[in-house]
């Protein structure tokens, strides 16, 4: 995002509500979570900002530092550049507000992680798994996933040939 | 008698549409002009009541392998599995992954194997032959329209 | 009257691929039908985390097999960004050139598969003996006729021969004048624009906010391509047009716009493989780099524009030699989340339309 676009939102949300980090290559805003959904509709209708296309939700796991961050990527056709912003979570009580209602798609990106992850999206429409069956349990993609030995009578391991 | 019975039932073997991955599109081009399975007198059929061959093509996951189960017992006797590609045989690819069922042959009886990643159409081709020369051993008639169990 | 609700199960003649939609209908009018996905959900993502760099490529092929190349080239995109590897030039346009065939490839499929869910049989088996001389061309290239697996962290794998360079000249001959065939035997029949005409029309407003990317976005009149908004490689030096709905047969936003956006592309891909044959430049086609590739704490986000649509990588490195965390963002996802809302009102064959006309593919929802 470009400076003139962070300094807006700075203007509006407060410098400790929102944190500026340029140490990755895309650099990152760093939102506190009750916030995001603010922050998100603000993003989108602003007529300096206008960030209308909804790339991507990624929700990636830091067990050592106990929490769950969810990444979002925003894209402007006016100003042409790409917006990250993160939220960070509670890995053991992992709940965040939906973003439902200022894009119809992160619907199904929320559901994906509610699915992977285990993080539970407030005021969401359908919060039920997507992509596992809906018997599953655990959380796949946590770093601590310990397969099971069978699911409904079906082993999930093959001998390799000797 | 029987020859000319098996003869009959090799000459049209109708086979069920099921591909779930890659291997779908090889068995959609195995149909196409090149490499024909119309001329040996195979045309895909969408439901398997109609149906006396399964290719089993793609990778099948936990969720999808009870569907397989329901459609291999709505088939009518005598039926054939064939398992077409890695995935379908034993994994393939995907040996780690938490979702996979690793090999076909765990859930339903296979006839032949088709290995590859995915096979090619004269692959595919050489193992419909091969269930042909299978159902010319056969002696439906003892055995009162069902297969035999030493072939 | 009563509802019933039916199943329009994982194994079916039209679904493309193994999708599952539970149709709620009261016999020919659809009140609501609501996608059941996950039946090829292999786990990708999860497998990426214990695969080291170099060796992840099969695995992308794996993620969407028609337009594979693309998937190859937004993964070693993403590695060299991260580890700041420079391509040869002579590797981009070779990056360039095999996309572009693939785009082809791609699209006979998509339009061919709608062709044959709609009743027509004949067009879809034309467009398969097409493919075929793409499929000879790339297994010459790279050895495999479906997944390709051609690139490499820092290039292409083989060179392009002049028997190859030949080869792809002569399609492109063979192959321009067929398209205007196919439209005389297909699109421009009366039968198929009453079919798709109107139906399922998708507004500009609802395509930005549920997400939808490539040829869904372009057949609804917004021109939104990520080789002119965000380019990379060398698509920046090729002059190409951006073909956009415009209501051809019947309203802006509907499914023949959606259809005929592709057949247009078609023409253009074409067009950008003869400039890249042209003015390809000597040199080499890879950088040499570590086998065991280590890449410290870093992230980042790089997108292609794939037959689908956007499809996008990001990816999170700690500082050994497999990633923490890869996640594949891709066009069909964000698609399959419209059909709950435009399928209301429709009748069950104008659903197959819509899911035609999205072109969507199981692999790339689940992963």
């Amino acid at each position: 995002m470009t400076y003139k676009g962070y300094d807006i939102l700075a203007l509006r949300f407060g410098k400790d509500t929102i944190i500026y980090c340029d140490k990755t290559l895309n650099p990152y805003i760093e939102v506190s979570s009750d916030q995001i959904q603010e922050v998100c509709i603000y993003i989108r209708y602003h007529p300096e900002l206008k960030f209308s296309f909804f790339f991507s939700l990624s929700g990636v796991d830091y067990p050592e530092k106990n929490r769950i961050t969810l990444v979002y990527h925003l894209f402007s056709m006016k100003l042409k550049t790409l917006c990250v912003l993160k939220a960070s979570v509670n890995r053991n009580h992992p709940e965040l507000e939906s973003i439902e209602s200022v894009w119809k798609t992160a619907g199904w990106f929320e559901r994906e992680i509610h699915d992977l992850l285990g993080v539970n999206f407030i005021r969401h429409s359908n919060m039920k798994r997507l992509l596992l069956p809906d018997d599953w349990v655990g959380y796949p993609l946590r770093k601590d996933y310990k397969e099971p030995l069978l699911y409904h009578d079906m082993e999930t391991s093959r001998d390799k040939p000797s | 008698m029987d020859d000319v019975i098996n003869w009959m039932r090799k000459s049209s073997i109708w086979y069920l549409l099921f591909g779930t991955a890659c291997c779908a599109i090889e068995l959609m081009q195995t149909g196409g002009p090149r490499t024909d399975l119309d001329r040996i007198g195979s045309v895909f059929r969408s439901t398997p009541r109609q149906a006396d061959l399964m290719i089993v093509a793609g990778t099948v996951t936990y969720k999808m392998a009870e569907r397989i189960v329901l459609l291999y017992h709505q088939m009518a006797d005598p039926k054939y599995v064939i398992s077409m590609g890695s995935c379908a045989n034993c994994g393939g690819l995907f040996q780690n992954s938490y979702s996979v069922l690793k090999g076909v042959d765990k859930i339903i009886p296979v006839d032949i194997y088709v290995p590859g990643c995915p096979p090619r159409p004269e692959a595919l081709m050489e193992g419909v032959l091969a269930i042909r020369e299978i159902m010319m051993k056969e002696n439906y008639l003892k055995n009162h329209g069902r297969r035999s169990n030493d072939i | 009257m009563e509802e019933m609700i039916l199943n329009m199960g994982p194994q079916h003649p039209s679904t493309h691929g193994v999708l599952n939609f539970l149709i709620i209908t009261d016999g020919e009018v659809i009140h609501q039908a609501l996608p059941n996905v996950g039946y090829l959900h292999r786990g990708i993502e999860k497998l990426a985390e214990q695969t080291p760099y170099t060796t992840f490529i099969p695995f992308t092929d794996r993620i969407d097999y028609l337009s594979a190349m693309f998937a190859n080239h937004v993964y070693v995109m993403a590695v060299e960004t991260l580890a700041n590897i420079e391509v040869p030039e002579r590797g981009e346009y070779l990056r360039v050139i095999a996309c572009e065939l693939n785009r082809i490839a791609s699209h006979l499929i998509s339009t061919g598969a709608l062709a044959l869910d709609i009743g027509a049989s004949t067009p879809f088996v034309h467009w398969i003996r097409e493919r075929e001389c793409i499929n000879d061309i790339m297994e010459a290239l790279c050895g495999a006729r479906l997944t390709y697996s051609y690139m490499r962290v820092g290039g292409v794998s083989r060179d392009i021969s002049q028997n190859i360079k030949d080869a792809v000249l002569k399609f492109l001959d063979h192959f321009e004048p067929i398209i205007d065939e196919y439209n005389r035997l297909i699109s421009f029949n009366g039968i198929f624009i009453k079919r798709l005409a109107n139906v399922a029309i998708i507004s500009q407003v609802d395509a930005v906010n549920f997400g939808l990317v490539g040829p869904n976005l372009r057949g609804s009149g917004i021109e939104m391509d990520i080789r002119r908004a965000i380019p990379y490689g060398v698509y920046d030096r090729f002059d190409f047009k951006i073909p956009i709905g415009l209501g051809f047969q019947g309203t802006l936003g509907d499914s023949y716009d959606r259809y005929f956006v592709r057949i247009l592309e078609m023409k253009e891909s074409c067009s950008i493989v003869r400039q890249a044959l042209e003015t390809l430049p000597p040199g080499d086609i890879r950088t040499k780099i570590k086998r065991n590739l280590k890449i410290r704490e870093n992230e980042c986000y790089t997108c292609v524009e794939s037959a689908r649509g956007e499809m996008g990588i990001y990816l999170v490195s700690d500082g050994s030699d497999r990633p923490y965390r890869l996640k594949i963002k891709t066009g069909s996802f964000t698609a399959m989340s419209i059909v709950e809302k435009i399928s209301q009102g429709l009748m069950v064959a104008d659903l197959i339309a819509l899911i035609g006309s999205l072109d969507v593919v199981a692999p790339e929802i689940d992963r």
